[in-house]
């Protein structure tokens, strides 16, 4: 039930990708308007999905990276509702559903087995923590997503209406972000000093994060005092996601980490 | 002319001292050097920098890589930093008055910054290794430090999650064959082809033996045991197994001979059971766990180690940090003020 819950999540997420594809191709609305509901049934069934999960396992589902990615995209399209009307262009809908198909494609080669908590993980601060940090990567998912668009498709015309609107987007989206960043790192810090006795031990995890924190730090205060717009700042977004992804992914994989548990088992 | 160039020489190192400019100089140099502190392994001996470096590895030590963290570099940067922020933000507030929110943002920063130099500066952590039954009074370090009380290790238990998995090879004296099968308590397995069936009658996780017979003494996997049923096509017999004692309750005219072996569940939690010891009287009995920790006297005391070979040692970790306050209301402030500067910014349309 609980696989199937989630399977058919992804195929909804397929169905909204290809209605958006043939509402572009053949130009019929009707067939846009399916995508937004496919997009809609897809996020209700992964909310299904993770309440199951939840109920099943007696935890936040957030403890491993295959729980954490499926909450991740479930953030990205919660989200992408949430910006909805900032997002004219119709761009919104189909950037969400392929990168949420990509997510969950990548979720099918992670574990998803249910296993106990491990003793650092048996705590509170976990729904905390990591739920805001998942919630931080899905909103700057999205600035990454609004500064692809403005990369393909305006790239050269800053001045396009949509362009604009993509670039305020983009700056809305990496400011929650940060402040959902922010919150996170500082929870993580204190549930830190709570389980290993230390705020902040220099762990890789904790760099990275700390690296990606500066990293948008950077973008904001560009933006703010040398007015870094357009082009330029979906170009450090871009980068930003880059730094993003390594966070959440490379540092599971390739570096030796307190947040071990957090990668695939 | 001379004393003018210098003047105007220290007047622009003020100035750059205060602008932005320098923030876009210190974030990448921070960057870059918290990228190389993950990528070269920190803290770890000379000559094991020396297998993995080769000639590389003096130069290594020399640059203060293998602690970059701790160098002069970084926290000269991060120094910087902070003089930075300082600086920019007391000179925007005389000069243009800054937002409240940005204000109150940057105010955490430094906060921040200056709970984890007082961290640097007088904070104390130190490990306490303890087996069961032993009292300490002092920290282990660098350098180590005395604490005002004693602690004294009553009790240390590693929890489980379920009672583990029951695994039983049997063999069959006369025959020869063996066979290892999981078995599971009120569950009959079949084993060489059917033809012998075994039955676990009982499981005692800490088994005993009292007044009323075989019994257990608590759901610690201390003394496993099974109560089995073996039958085969010339009838059944029933025999003991025991997975620290091998081979005892085995009667040699017994047919099978029998090895069990528990494997445990997953760890569900470390438990300390401490005494905490003053002037000679026990002021009080805490457990420290994993997310649990003992805080008395400002010492706060965490659940840290254990060694799977010796089952009464226990590691706790015994820290005491007076920049814990300043950082944690730098955390405060810097999450109003990022809340307030995103709140505000939803006004503005694009």
């Amino acid at each position: 039930m609980n696989a199937t819950t989630l399977n058919l999540s992804f195929a909804c997420y397929l169905a909204a990708l290809m209605a958006y594809a043939a509402a572009f191709l053949f130009a019929r609305p009707l067939l846009r308007k399916g995508g937004h509901a496919a997009l809609a049934a897809a996020w209700l069934l992964q909310t299904a999905f993770l309440a199951q999960r939840w109920h099943a396992s007696g935890h936040a589902p957030l403890a491993n990276q295959f729980e954490s990615l499926v909450s991740m995209s479930w953030g990205i399209t919660g989200l992408c509702a949430a910006f909805w009307r900032l997002a004219p262009g119709g761009w919104l809908g189909p950037a969400t559903s392929g990168l949420s198909l990509a997510l969950l494609a990548v979720c099918a080669l992670l574990d998803a087995s249910i296993a106990p908590l491990v003793p650092a993980l048996q705590s509170n601060w976990l729904l905390l923590h990591v739920s805001v940090i998942m919630l931080a990567y899905a909103a700057l998912a999205l600035s990454f997503l609004a500064s692809a668009v403005y990369l393909t498709a305006y790239g050269g015309r800053t001045t396009h209406q949509t362009a604009v609107s993509l670039d305020f987007f983009n700056e809305r989206a990496m400011g929650l972000g940060y402040v959902l960043l922010t919150a996170g790192i500082v929870l993580g810090a204190v549930w830190a000093n709570e389980a290993w006795g230390s705020y902040w031990s220099w762990d890789p995890k904790e760099t990275w994060s700390l690296i990606t924190w500066l990293v948008y730090t950077a973008a904001i205060h560009l933006r703010r005092t040398h007015r870094w717009q357009g082009r330029r700042m979906a170009w450090f977004s871009v980068a930003g996601f880059a730094v993003v992804l390594f966070t959440y992914f490379g540092v599971n994989y390739l570096m030796s980490s307190m947040h071990s548990y957090a990668g695939a088992r | 002319m001379s004393d003018i160039n210098k003047k105007n020489r220290s007047a622009t190192g003020a100035k750059f001292l205060a602008s932005p400019r320098l923030l876009y100089w210190l974030l990448p140099g921070l960057i870059l050097l918290s990228m190389a502190g993950t990528l070269i392994p920190q803290g770890e001996v000379p000559s094991w920098y020396a297998n993995r470096f080769g000639s590389w590895a003096s130069l290594l030590t020399v640059c203060r890589l293998d602690d970059i963290y701790h160098s002069g570099l970084f926290t000269f940067l991060l120094g910087l930093l902070g003089l930075n922020l300082a600086l920019c933000t007391w000179q925007r507030q005389i000069h243009v008055r800054l937002r409240p929110d940005v204000l109150l943002t940057h105010v955490a920063i430094l906060a921040v910054l200056a709970g984890g130099m007082v961290t640097g500066i007088a904070g104390r952590r130190g490990s306490l290794p303890l087996t069961v039954g032993e009292t300490k009074d002092a920290a282990e370090g660098k350098p180590g430090f005395a604490l005002p009380f004693s602690i004294k290790l009553e009790d240390f238990r590693i929890e489980h999650y379920g009672s583990g998995r029951h695994r039983l090879t049997i063999r069959d004296r006369r025959e020869g064959w063996s066979e290892t099968a999981e078995v599971q308590p009120g569950v009959e397995t079949a084993l060489h082809n059917g033809l012998v069936r075994v039955a676990v009658l009982g499981y005692y996780p800490d088994f005993v033996m009292d007044q009323n017979g075989p019994a257990t003494r608590s759901l610690e996997p201390a003394n496993p045991a099974l109560r089995l049923e073996i039958r085969d096509t010339q009838g059944a017999e029933k025999q003991w197994a025991f997975a620290r004692f091998p081979g005892v309750h085995m009667g040699k005219t017994s047919r099978y001979e029998l090895a069990y072996e528990l494997a445990a569940g997953q760890v569900k939690q470390f438990r300390s059971e401490v005494a905490i010891i003053e002037g000679g009287w026990i002021a009080a009995r805490r457990a420290i766990e994993v997310n649990k920790p003992l805080r008395w006297k400002g010492y706060t005391l965490y659940q840290a180690g254990y060694d799977p070979e010796n089952p009464g040692y226990s590691s706790l970790l015994v820290s005491r940090d007076p920049g814990v306050p300043v950082v944690y209301a730098g955390f405060l402030l810097l999450t109003a003020g990022l809340v307030w500067t995103f709140l505000r910014s939803l006004r503005r349309r694009p």
